[in-house]
């Protein structure tokens, strides 16, 4: 019985080992096969006009889609465009949930797509994936060449170069630039409709705006005679720490809950003005007049909810998730906080999101690849990618793109039907977004609600810097703890689940969590960005 | 002697032909996939391959025991198999034994497919009938607090609460399957047995204490031991879909704080390294059972 069980055991290890050699073979060639692919010339590309490559250029993209896109391949502008520059693009795309799973692992493989496109990447990714790995190549040299629209647009904003570029010098990926304000801000949208029934004027403090949340809520101003007014929305709990907060003097630099003064970085979630705030949003929920599910992060609710105007007040980019009522709506400067701040914070540098846009080391010809996106950083290009093809989408009117009625009215919604044409809904694709182009997203009635928060947005906004490796190791292992811990305590405070009388064990629990080591790394990271 | 045992092999071979079929399963999805284990030692790189990434000792190990989270995370996940397991293992037990002694066998059949049916949900209908039924407002359960005359409680956003509903819901989805085994068990008893000691003038409770479970005790152990040996492992995707912040603080187990960190995140060195501790704990609690049973009773796994 004994040697029988020994007779297995050998077999099985033996039969082991045998798989072990033979996947460590399989390895070594497909490793070997990938370092080959390095070099290679210019691979027949035109420096100027289209086509971009006499025979068809061919990449694999991997990318992120959102909800209201069109599988990419179908997208109208991707079709128009392989047609004009001669570049096929074999698109991979994966739902926007479950995304960021999907790229770790393609880089944890090294299995990686010839581009990332709309992938998501975060500053941490380029310094991991790109100055650390090697998986992602350094652009800097190929935007010289093959990037005309690109290299002026650095030229006129020679800050927002500095800010995507790695510690060590290179750029890894491209950022989305937003000209025009407008669309990298959040803006504060009010219930026009409810105000003049109720005949009450906008906020302008905490006062008066605790008053017309209350007659939001009693005095039924849809006029449905039930109580389903939502006073006051925020969409999850991101919001909590970047829309109200400028009223209470808390900004948001670095892309963290940061305030910058005189060169001094600080982390504010330990403050007295944070709890002072906290409180209000406490109050805000016990009173019914904060929406209950804001912590859930339930997008097609909040979506939803946005589309019947049951918010009375709330905050967002543009108005596409309810165009059809957004009529009922106007903006709000931002009210004058307790400790008399007027700030509207919620608002991204120009080249933003940063990794919109990436090649790998596995791309044959990246030339071609720089060649195929620089044209969407152009006028042109930005108004192609925009709106699509003239006469087909869109059509001039008094010098501006205006997009057809079978796309504004379709039946699907606007954003649907955009996600046809262009990757417009979702955002987060690397093109140039100026005041001529900005379309949809920028209407008449977005540009009107931004004329109230605009003066309001800091001058000066850093986004979040690209970590060289010992402080994105610190960053990371200090952020893990400090972030889960302050949005859980955070969320238990506004729902009245941890008392306030908790607040000096909450601080003192930072304090064990390192926050002053994680202001020191931030306070580092900016001044190697300042030099 | 190794021939003998070559010939023994080679004359029944159409017998390990069909052994082969498993040990090539077990060893593409349970053996290989641990040579990737080494990365909980070293710092992943990937375009260094998990074979050439530099080794760093215990510093994934260290970081994680130090972490504020780890003894929450232990804690939780402890405490939840814990409770999963003295609720959850005994109640298909009492079922089975339930449906064995019920006389009316339409009722039998009725009882039996009544409380295995919700096996087959998918664990998604589970969490969304949870959010539908516990709601404050609308949900059923709180209604008939409101009955009574009691305040409605929001069960999903309770921290104290997701441990019982968790629990609670598990029991409901799977005792029914649970108890079919044992009803295999008892079913195989002698009847002969259960004559005797009615002759005996045994009462009912007499005869289940004294002829049913002792019939269906190995059965009773060995599937106790398969349990301990998945001790850790409690429903990853259940705690995951029921989690949102405010329950996170019972709720986050080493299972959903390794998919988060690691998965999501991409920190896979770190989480291997939190991975490995769990399934330590998991194979050393499997051993110290084992052991007892072996020593007290007859039946062991090995």
């Amino acid at each position: 019985m004994k040697r029988k069980r020994k007779g297995t055991v050998l077999l099985l290890a033996g039969a082991m080992a045998g798989v072990l050699t033979l996947s460590a073979c399989a390895k070594e060639s497909a490793d070997t096969n990938g370092g080959a692919s390095a070099e290679g010339q210019n691979g027949g590309v035109n420096t100027a006009g289209f086509p971009i490559v006499k025979d068809q250029a061919s990449f694999t993209v991997f990318g992120c889609k959102d909800p209201n896109q069109a599988a990419w391949k179908d997208v109208l502008v991707f079709k128009e465009y392989e047609k004009k520059s001669n570049v096929h693009m074999d698109f991979q795309e994966t739902p926007s949930q479950g995304c960021a799973e999907k790229k770790n692992l393609l880089f944890a493989s090294n299995e990686l797509p010839d581009l990332f496109l709309r992938a998501q990447l975060t500053n941490d990714d380029l310094a991991k994936y790109g100055m650390q790995e090697k998986q992602l190549i350094p652009l800097e040299g190929l935007i010289d060449q093959y990037a005309p629209n690109l290299k002026s647009l650095f030229e006129q904003y020679p800050d927002e170069k500095k800010a995507i570029t790695a510690p060590d010098g290179h750029i890894y990926a491209l950022p989305q630039m937003r000209v025009l304000g407008s669309e990298r801000s959040e803006k504060i949208w009010i219930n026009k409709d409810w105000l003049q029934k109720l005949n009450l004027q906008a906020p302008t403090n905490v006062e008066e705006l605790k008053k017309v949340l209350v007659a939001f809520r009693d005095q039924d101003p849809n006029g449905n005679g039930k109580k389903d007014e939502i006073p006051l929305g925020l969409r999850d709990m991101g919001m909590v720490f970047s829309e109200l907060t400028g009223s209470w003097g808390l900004d948001r630099q670095l892309g963290y809950n940061i305030n910058i003064d005189n060169d001094k970085v600080h982390i504010w979630v330990a403050d007295d003005r944070f709890k002072d705030m906290l409180m209000f949003l406490n109050e805000m929920y016990k009173e019914n007049l904060l929406w209950a599910d804001f912590y859930k992060g339930d997008i097609p609710k909040w979506r939803s909810n946005l589309s019947q105007a049951n918010f009375g007040m709330f905050f967002i980019q543009a108005s596409d998730p309810f165009i059809n009522v957004e009529n009922q709506f106007t903006g709000m400067a931002p009210i004058k906080g307790p400790f008399g701040d007027q700030k509207f914070v919620s608002a991204q540098p120009i080249a933003s999101p940063t990794g919109t846009f990436a090649i790998t080391k596995v791309n044959k010809n990246p030339e071609a690849a720089m060649r195929w996106v620089d044209y969407f950083y152009g006028d042109e290009g930005s108004l192609f990618f925009r709106f699509g093809v003239e006469g087909q989408t869109y059509e001039m009117k008094d010098g501006k793109p205006v997009m057809k009625d079978s796309v504004l009215n379709d039946s699907r919604g606007v954003m649907a039907a955009m996600g046809d044409i262009n990757l417009v809904p979702g955002g987060g694709f690397p093109h140039l977004v100026t005041e001529k182009t900005g379309g949809l997203t920028n209407n008449e009635k977005v540009m009107e609600v931004y004329g109230y928060v605009e003066k309001y947005i800091p001058q000066t906004i850093y986004g979040a810097p690209i970590f060289d490796k010992a402080a994105s190791e610190k960053i990371l292992s200090l952020r893990a703890d400090i972030d889960k811990y302050v949005n859980e305590s955070v969320a238990k405070f506004i729902l009245g689940e941890l008392s306030f009388d908790r607040w000096d064990a909450y601080v003192n629990t930072l304090k064990k969590m390192q926050l002053d080591e994680l202001e020191k790394a931030y306070q580092q990271a900016y001044d190697t960005m300042k030099q | 002697m190794q021939g003998k045992l070559l010939r023994r092999m080679l004359t029944r071979y159409d017998l390990y032909l069909l052994l082969l079929v498993p040990m090539v399963w077990y060893i593409v999805f349970k053996y290989y996939p641990m040579y990737g284990l080494q990365i909980a030692f070293k710092d992943f790189s990937p375009s260094q391959g998990i074979w050439d990434s530099s080794w760093v000792g215990l510093k994934h190990f260290d970081r994680f025991f130090s972490s504020y989270y780890f003894w929450q995370l232990l804690w939780n996940t402890v405490s939840l198999s814990l409770y999963s397991l003295i609720v959850g293992f005994p109640i298909p037990i009492l079922l089975a034994l339930l449906i064995h002694e019920t006389p009316s066998r339409k009722f039998k059949k009725w009882l039996q497919n009544a409380t295995y049916m919700p096996h087959f949900l998918s664990l998604i209908v589970i969490i969304g009938m949870l959010n539908i039924f516990l709601d404050p407002i609308t949900g059923m359960v709180n209604r008939v607090l409101a009955v009574f005359g009691m305040d409605p409680v929001d069960f999903m956003r309770k921290a104290e609460w997701f441990q019982t509903i968790f629990v609670g819901s598990g029991v409901w989805q799977n005792m029914g399957w649970g108890s079919i085994i044992y009803l295999a068990a008892l079913s195989s008893i002698d009847p002969t047995l259960y004559e005797a000691a009615k002759m005996d003038g045994a009462s009912r409770m007499r005869r289940i204490w004294h002829v049913s479970l002792p019939g269906i005790l190995p059965t009773i152990i060995i599937l106790f031991i398969l349990q301990i040996g998945s001790w850790m492992d409690v429903g990853f995707e259940k705690a995951l879909l029921m989690q949102n912040p405010i329950n996170a603080e019972r709720s986050d187990i080493i299972a959903t704080f390794v998919y988060k960190t690691g998965i999501q995140e991409g920190q896979y060195s770190y989480t291997a390294a939190a991975g490995l501790f769990n399934s330590v704990v998991d194979f050393i609690l499997l051993l110290l059972v084992n052991g007892y049973a072996r020593r007290k009773t007859e039946s062991s796994l090995w």
